[in-house]
């Protein structure tokens, strides 16, 4: 049997001379899935998959194929941590699962998991799925439940995004140009900025004098005279922010014989951030080659290898050296530059640092150098048995170098500062299977046995020096004081697993999964874990009694239940261990962490229910419900301190997460000039937190004020509770314990105050198509959901922070007796917390509707083109995040996950013009 | 049946190299089963048994301010905002959350310790001797004994009011329990018959080598002058005299006086001969070093004038006043702004950068006079030795006049002498003496009382259901 995604499969009698051609399967092309070890048609599915195909994705302005999904897929939930590009986005299907094991997804490229992630010491802009060429993608198959995911096992509890590449196809050779040039500034949909020279100074004033201070007596704590005014003023996010660049060139070929097919690519990108000194630029080549032996063997290699350059600059906290954070806190008329035209780097306020200065004088890049390999070999003895090897290298290198320049500190004691890092990694797979296929009557049966293992190597070495020589900004220059650390982990994962799908009929559907994984990182009394599923579906359009009703084409009724684990944990948790400390100028060693024979994986127990279903030839769609159950959840169990230390990690936790996820596909107009289609997916999830260990609540580990509270969401903001400002004298108000109001912060009470978990998220897109010119839109939403504006602590500091610029909206602050609904009175030196970290002030709705995608393209008459040799030309304009509609006091209101967005890259607008031309 | 025989021995071939694809261990940390195996091993844990001291929760920094602001020589700064850290202290706002960390690092240590007295026998070879496993064992013994008292100092009635009161669980074996509380009289017995047995195996000229500052790590001297120090806060006056007197006529120690006493405090190491008998050691170089050293003591006691410091303790009037004309001990403190006076015993190493390093003496010889002076007034015997000797050798070598033997005399003197270096609190305490302050706070706290015993951490009560929380 010879099968290849988008053809039909047709059985072949063994002869000696056989020719094989595949008729083109074009109406039911999109109903051949790519699943687990093999492909599925949607016919015969029983889980939920969402499937995103090449077309959909390619004109996307984006640097990387997960920044594509969004808004594409139910349930599949992409939010950015950061607008930089080069940045890696968070994905959660199905919701959050996990504490303190990971919570993204498996990505399996061509049949073998890769690394994902950001891997980087020195940039943000090392996302490493950004190799992959999004115009080499076939189709990506997002595995949501346990039918699905569970043969990936120990691996699979956050979903699996399975990426398919392209193959070349048999006939001639075709050669393939693709052009993208575009520009991006920075999104601010709803309008926020911080105040002018003018309003920060009317306000400044207005808080001195109500702090019972002169604003113009020169002796005082606070002197801010109207001549301040007089200076240059400077809007230091502007003096920050560049329309950003991008440009993306590519040639591909492909083509084939009847027993030889290739596909190759190679491509170039560059991305010039919005911001001074941040740049993203990719090099990557793919060769994609199959070749049948004979027609028992068959061989083929899938090769991608690329180099990645990213330039950053301080990104990502509350810190003055993050041009995003010390653009809105830099006093508007301190000035950007020297008499003599330099940049002024003697900004007290921002600790003598001038990011605009830093982006040209200190170095902070990362350079990776990554190849990704593997080779398979395919055996069929007999009719219906396959058997297949698959063996895959994925390699990377990384180089990264900070360099503090004496330019940009000031001649500051210790600098020029070098730090480097580099790091090596190694993941080898080697992946077997054997799988029978057969039909008998209507019995129609596929067996798949496999096994897989799995090496990971990676190792970090980091050197810095101080007070180095500036002509010779290298270690070598540096005086003795230089600091060096090494890390070093392996990592191995051993795997037997089976897949048996049965089917009756094209009626009745069964398919189960067992996967038996063993991974170096448990304790020896859990190494080994059973992971498996089984899932039903009825075709109820292939019943006799339906085949008649003309409105149905399909209907189909599916259910599944599962276990599958997640491993995402470092490794050697399980060990007791010593490690060495200085102490006296002798390395003794200490006790570092405590023994767990019995650590062992999360597992995830997931029910899934579903229809998918097409009406009326037009309408077609899936609704699906689920909940899936974290048991033997890891988290830190406070251990009593005479043990030795204060907590160990140990499986004692439980979550679940339950949903319902609608995705509906309307074609409404298609005639010979008009096509017209539109998409919606829209799904809830929600989290609730069953047991901690014990504990009623514990901290998130990447800030306090989440918390996870049984009987609640997975993170709960916990804040003082805020009421808002006294009408009588603008003081600050809040709700203590008692109900009663206090103008004492440290009186509040802590509330719940929401979590940033959206209630609801979903895409709409649309695609409007009369004879060559194509309009298509791809629209994003959130909502229900809150974020954390934790810049207002500084930005909204009610006086308490006089030399830093504040947030516009402050403008709005008590005057007079009986004021209300606005900001607390400003006084200068102000320190009633009415600004605190810790308050439900700065919690605001998420919610958004974004506009993420508009293209238009053209497809220029073949006619025009056959003259010139050309077989196609495509033009094509595209807006990315061209409108964001959302309430959020603040840039953007994307801030990741758990909503807190430390000083954030904001989003960008981007604006391509591209064309694909092909011979 | 061939054939399964031999894909039956591929598969059991396949199953047991399984195994060792599978175990992957750390090479950049040890296993707790290699590090105890061997003597040296053991050593190395020993070593690293003190390197918790630099923790900015212990002797690194609160650990020591703690006494000093609740017990009435330390307040908050008043012409220095300061950086809003140790605000509760002089106030004795303690609670289960606030309470002081030094209960896990007190215990993490025991554990350590525990883990090289109990594994330390028969561990004897061609180059290991007996003494040597005699001197490692007696050094994780002091230090058991050490962070035994500490606990004990800190969340529990003292010996001398209420030995019969709830102490702190006495741990000689590591094992992940919940224990319940030993009395304060177990606790102590625990701790003498550690230090006893300490000083019988540790030889007498041994010092752990490798030291930078000798005086960082137990030797036979300290081990003695700790356990003077322990009699002392027993009431046992004449083993307190008696173990003084081993450290004083052990002439390893000798009172400086003038600019050589004034230099003790910021020098890089003890000296050999100075005051210095068991201190914290600290370098930027030790991991216990916060990575800023924005929370140690030099930083946290230091004036903010150029950077240097976040003003956030200085010392109190109270203290100050206790000085007369002419004591170079008032040379230590530093008038600023009119207002406060910032201790100079933390003013940092020479040429060390900002935050600047600074070792905390923990046990000096002027504190063995005093020691020996108090139990020969409350009745103990040494011959030739009276109380006003003593007192006039210290006072001798301060510049001041002797002041007669009395309860508060002696008292004051060790207020005196030691001021922030973690004793007033605890001396306060062992005598039944309240905190009465004029300067600071303002809150007095009368003996007896439930605020003596420190409230243990909560995050241990809820651990370890067996853990019974002080009154507070």
């Amino acid at each position: 049997m010879i099968s290849y995604i988008g053809m039909k499969t047709r059985e072949v009698a063994i002869a000696s001379k056989i020719e094989v051609s595949l008729a083109p399967d074009t109406e039911v092309l999109d109903e051949v899935l790519v699943v687990g070890y093999g492909t599925t048609k949607r016919e015969a599915k029983t889980g939920s998959i969402a499937t995103v195909e090449a077309g959909q994705i390619a004109d996307i302005p984006a640097s990387s194929l997960d920044k594509m999904l969004a808004g594409k897929m139910a349930g599949v939930q992409i939010t950015s941590a950061s607008g930089q590009p080069g940045s890696n986005s968070q994905i959660r299907i199905r919701g959050i699962s996990s504490i303190n094991a990971g919570n993204e997804p498996l990505y399996v490229v061509d049949g073998i998991p890769v690394m994902t992630g950001d891997q980087s010491y020195f940039t943000n802009t090392s996302n490493a799925i950004a190799m992959i060429n999004p115009n080499d993608i076939e189709s990506i198959t997002v595995l949501k439940d346990a039918a699905s995911a569970s043969v990936y096992g120990s691996r699979a509890a956050n979903g699996v995004i399975l990426v398919t590449t392209k193959s070349g196809k048999e006939g001639k050779s075709r050669i393939g140009v693709r052009a993208k040039y575009g520009v991006s500034q920075f999104a601010n949909d709803n309008d926020y900025g911080v105040m002018t020279g003018q309003e920060l100074l009317g306000y400044q004033r207005q808080a001195i004098i109500n702090a019972g201070m002169n604003p113009d007596d020169p002796s005082g704590v606070y002197y801010r005279p109207m001549e301040l005014l007089t200076r240059q003023q400077t809007n230091w996010m502007d003096h920050f922010t560049r329309l950003g660049k991008m440009q993306e060139y590519e040639i591909n070929l492909s083509g084939g014989s009847q027993r030889t097919k290739y596909y190759s690519s190679i491509s170039y990108h560059d991305n010039e951030g919005v911001f001074y000194g941040v740049d993203f630029q990719k090099m990557q080549a793919r060769i994609n080659a199959d070749h049948e032996l004979n027609n028992q063997w068959k061989t083929g290699v899938r090769i991608n290898a690329g180099y990645m350059y990213g330039e950053d600059v301080p990104m990502q906290d509350l810190y003055y050296a993050n041009p995003a954070f010390a653009g809105i806190t830099i006093l508007p008329w301190t000035p950007a530059y020297n008499e003599d035209g330099s940049h002024n780097t003697l900004i007290p306020e921002n600790s003598n640092n001038n990011p605009r200065a830093t982006a040209i004088y200190d170095e902070q890049w990362e350079k990776q150098y990554r190849f990704n390999g593997s080779f398979y070999l395919e055996y069929k003895p007999i009719k219906g048995l396959t058997l297949k090897t698959t063996n895959a290298a994925e390699l990377n290198f990384t180089e990264g170098r900070r360099y503090w320049s004496l330019e940009a500190s000031n001649d500051a004691a210790g600098y020029p500062v070098l730090q480097t890092s580099t790091m090596k990694y190694q993941y080898l797979t080697t992946s077997n299977t054997a799988t029978y296929e057969g039909l008998w009557d209507k019995h129609n049966y596929r067996l798949l046995l496999g096994q897989e293992a799995s090496h990971r190597y990676s190792n970090e070495f980091y050197h810095s020096s101080q007070n180095l020589n500036p002509d010779i900004p290298h270690h070598i220059s540096g005086n003795s004081t230089n600091d060096v650390a090494y890390s070093e982990g392996t990592e191995t994962l051993m795997s037997f697993f089976g897949i048996l799908d049965y089917s009756y009929d094209s009626r009745y559907y069964l398919q189960a999964s067992a996967r038996y994984d063993a991974s170096s990182k448990f304790g020896k009394n859990n190494q080994w874990g059973l992971f498996w599923s089984v899932g039903l579906s009825w075709n109820a359009h292939n019943e006799a009694f339906l085949k008649d009703v003309d409105w149905i084409q399909m209907l189909k009724v599916r259910a599944s239940y599962g276990i599958n684990g997640n491993n995402n944990i470092s490794n050697y948790r399980q060990y007791g261990l010593y490690s060495s400390t200085v102490y006296n100028g002798i390395t003794g060693m200490i006790p570092s962490s405590p023994a767990n024979d019995d650590l062992s994986w999360e597992k995830n127990k997931s029910w899934n229910a579903g229809i998918d279903f097409t009406f009326f030839k037009k309408l077609s769609g899936s609704i699906d419900f689920y909940t899936r159950t974290t048991d033997d959840m890891l988290l830190y169990k406070n251990l009593s301190g005479t043990s030795g230390f204060g907590s160990a990690l140990q499986n004692i936790g439980s979550m679940r997460n339950t949903g319902i996820e609608l995705q509906m596909d309307y074609k409404v107009i298609e005639n010979k000039d008009w096509l017209w289609e539109v998409g919606f997916n829209i799904a809830h999830n929600k989290s609730k937190i069953l047991e901690l260990a014990g504990d009623e609540m514990m901290s998130y580990s990447n800030d306090s004020r989440i918390k996870h509270i049984v009987g609640e969401q997975m993170f709960t903001f916990y804040l003082k509770d805020y009421y808002g400002v006294n009408p009588v004298n603008g003081e600050a108000l809040w709700v203590t314990e008692d109900g009663s109001l206090s103008n004492d912060y440290n009186q509040a009470a802590w509330i719940k105050a929401g979590s940033p978990e959206p209630k609801y998220t979903g895409g709409i897109n649309t695609s409007l198509t009369w004879k060559d010119l194509t309009l298509s839109i791809v629209g994003e939403f959130k909502g229900g959901n809150k974020v954390f504006i934790v810049e207002n602590r500084y930005l909204q500091s009610d006086g308490n922070q006089m030399s830093m610029n504040q947030a516009k909206s402050l403008l709005n602050y008590w005057q007079k007796p009986g004021d209300t609904g606005c900001n607390p009175k400003p006084v200068a030196g102000n320190s009633s917390n009415s600004y605190s970290f810790s308050s439900d002030r700065f919690v605001e709705d998420g919610d958004y509707f974004r506009i993420k995608d508009i293209t238009l393209s053209y497809n220029v008459p073949s006619k025009w083109l056959s003259r010139a040799g050309i077989g196609s030309l495509k033009v094509y304009g595209s807006a990315l995040n061209l409108f964001t509609f959302h309430d959020v006091n603040f840039w953007d209101p994307e801030r990741g996950v758990d909503g807190m967005g430390y000083g954030v890259y904001p989003q960008t607008k981007t604006f391509v013009i591209g064309l694909d031309l092909s011979f | 049946m061939k054939k399964s025989i031999i894909y039956l021995a591929v598969l059991l071939a396949g199953m047991s190299s399984c195994k060792d694809f599978l175990t992957e261990e750390p090479v950049l940390s040890q296993s707790n089963e290699l590090t105890l195996a061997k003597f040296s091993g053991l050593d190395d844990a020993t070593a690293a048994l003190y390197s918790r001291l630099n923790s900015y929760y212990w002797y690194g920094g609160s650990h020591v301010l703690i006494s000093e602001l609740s017990g009435g020589n330390a307040r908050n700064p008043i012409s220095y905002p300061g950086s809003g850290r140790y605000t509760q202290n002089t106030k004795w706002n303690y609670n289960e959350s606030s309470t002081s960390s030094i209960w896990f690092y007190s215990y993490y240590t025991i554990a350590a310790a525990n883990n090289v007295i109990n594994n330390l026998e028969g561990k004897e070879t061609s180059e290991v001797t007996t003494a040597m496993i005699n001197n490692v064992k007696a050094e994780a013994l002091a230090m058991r004994a050490f962070c035994h008292f500490d606990l004990v100092k800190m969340f529990a009635q003292p010996y001398t009011y209420k030995k019969d009161a709830l102490g702190v669980p006495v741990m000689l074996v590591t094992e992940n329990g919940q224990p319940a509380r030993n009395t304060v009289e177990e606790v102590y017995t625990q701790i003498v018959a550690d230090l006893k047995e300490a000083e019988t195996l540790m030889a007498d000229n041994y010092s752990r080598e490798g030291a930078i500052d000798a005086a960082a790590a137990w030797n036979k001297t300290s081990i003695q002058a700790l356990l003077s120090r322990v009699y002392l806060y027993m009431g046992e006056w004449q083993n307190a005299a008696d173990y003084a007197t081993k450290v004083i006529n052990s002439g390893k120690y000798s009172l400086l006086s003038g600019d050589k006493y004034l230099a003790m405090f910021t020098q890089n190491t003890s000296a050999k001969g100075d005051e210095i008998i068991f201190q914290m050691y600290s370098s930027i170089k030790n991991s216990y070093w916060d990575g800023s050293g924005w929370e140690q003591m030099s930083y946290i006691t230091t004036p903010a004038d150029g950077g240097n410091g976040s003003a956030d303790v200085c010392a109190s009037e109270d203290l100050i006043a206790l000085f007369e004309e002419g004591d170079i001990r008032l040379n230590l403190y530093a008038l600023m702004n009119n207002t406060d006076w910032f201790t100079l015993k933390y003013a940092g190493k020479e040429g060390s950068a900002v935050p600047k390093e600074n070792n905390t003496p923990i046990i000096r010889l002027s504190e063995m006079y005093l020691n020996r002076a108090e139990a020969i007034y409350n009745g103990a015997v040494i011959s030739g030795v009276t109380a006003a000797d003593d007192l006039a050798t210290l006072a001798a070598k301060r510049g001041i006049e002797a002041p007669s033997p009395s309860e508060t005399a002696i008292l004051e003197e060790r207020r005196r002498e030691l001021a922030f270096e973690g004793h007033i609190l605890h001396d306060l305490k062992r005598t039944g003496n309240g905190v009465v302050r004029t300067d600071g706070a303002g809150v007095d706290v009368p003996f007896p009382g439930n605020k003596w015993a420190f409230p243990i951490p909560k995050s241990e009560c809820d651990a370890n259901p067996n853990m019974v929380q002080n009154e507070f």
